[in-house]
């Protein structure tokens, strides 16, 4: 899983298996999610229960 | 014997008698009187008319009367849901009082009535009412499918118009 900026530069990646994860801080008002999967991989995707923002 | 009600504040009484009689007169003993009060008007108004869960806004009453403030009038804001403070006061030189609102945290889109019942003495009551829309929390802003399928690729985009940074949580993946 991927975390991308406004621009889609790449903020950090996700491998396996987490619970109760902050992302890093994003510049600027907008972060991307990009779940990407191959053929052979199934799991359980993934909750985004809260953002923050600062101003 | 009570004469028929007289618009205005006096009434006359005219006795009048020729030259060949006498009778005993009269005696008034009581006078009654009625004062028609001049009406409050309310206007409530509110800063936002839609609010998040926990959000607050600012609520403003005005009252007047002919279409001139009224100072001193007490003021009560009510509401079903969330919380003024404070939700009583008086109006100020300029007919004005003003308070803020804080919605509690609702589940659903919940329509909160508030009202303003208004009051001061030699003035009939006024009130008015508006209604503020409260939506509820995001539990959860986003969630994939689970599990998400063989070769699935989806990208999502979270904004917050205005920010200068953002970060976001799992609270799985």
């Amino acid at each position: 899983m991927y975390i991308y900026d406004k621009n889609n530069i790449k903020i950090t990646r996700y491998d396996g298996n987490h619970n109760d994860v902050w992302t890093p801080w994003v510049v600027e008002d907008t972060v991307k999610v990009r779940l990407k999967a191959d053929w052979s991989v199934t799991k359980f995707g993934l909750i985004i229960d809260q953002k923050e923002t600062r101003v | 014997m009570r004469t028929p009600w007289i618009d205005g504040d006096a009434v006359k009484v005219r006795l009048r008698s020729d030259r060949s009689i006498t009778n005993f007169g009269f005696i008034v003993d009581q006078k009654e009187t009625r004062i028609t009060l001049p009406q409050l008007d309310t206007t409530l108004t509110t800063a936002s008319g839609t609010l998040e869960s926990s959000q607050n806004t600012q609520v403003t009453v005005h009252v007047s009367s002919g279409g001139t403030p009224v100072s001193g009038a007490t003021v009560d804001i009510l509401a079903s849901n969330g919380s003024l403070n404070p939700a009583t006061g008086i109006t100020d030189s300029n007919g004005d009082f003003i308070a803020a609102y804080s919605a509690s945290e609702v589940i659903s889109q919940t329509a909160v009535p508030l009202s303003a019942p208004a009051s001061k003495d030699v003035y009939n009551s006024g009130s008015s009412s508006i209604t503020i829309i409260v939506n509820p929390l995001d539990t959860n802003l986003v969630e994939s499918s689970h599990p998400y399928p063989n070769s699935y690729d989806n990208t999502w985009t979270i904004t917050e118009p205005g920010a200068d940074k953002i970060r976001i949580h799992f609270s799985r993946l």
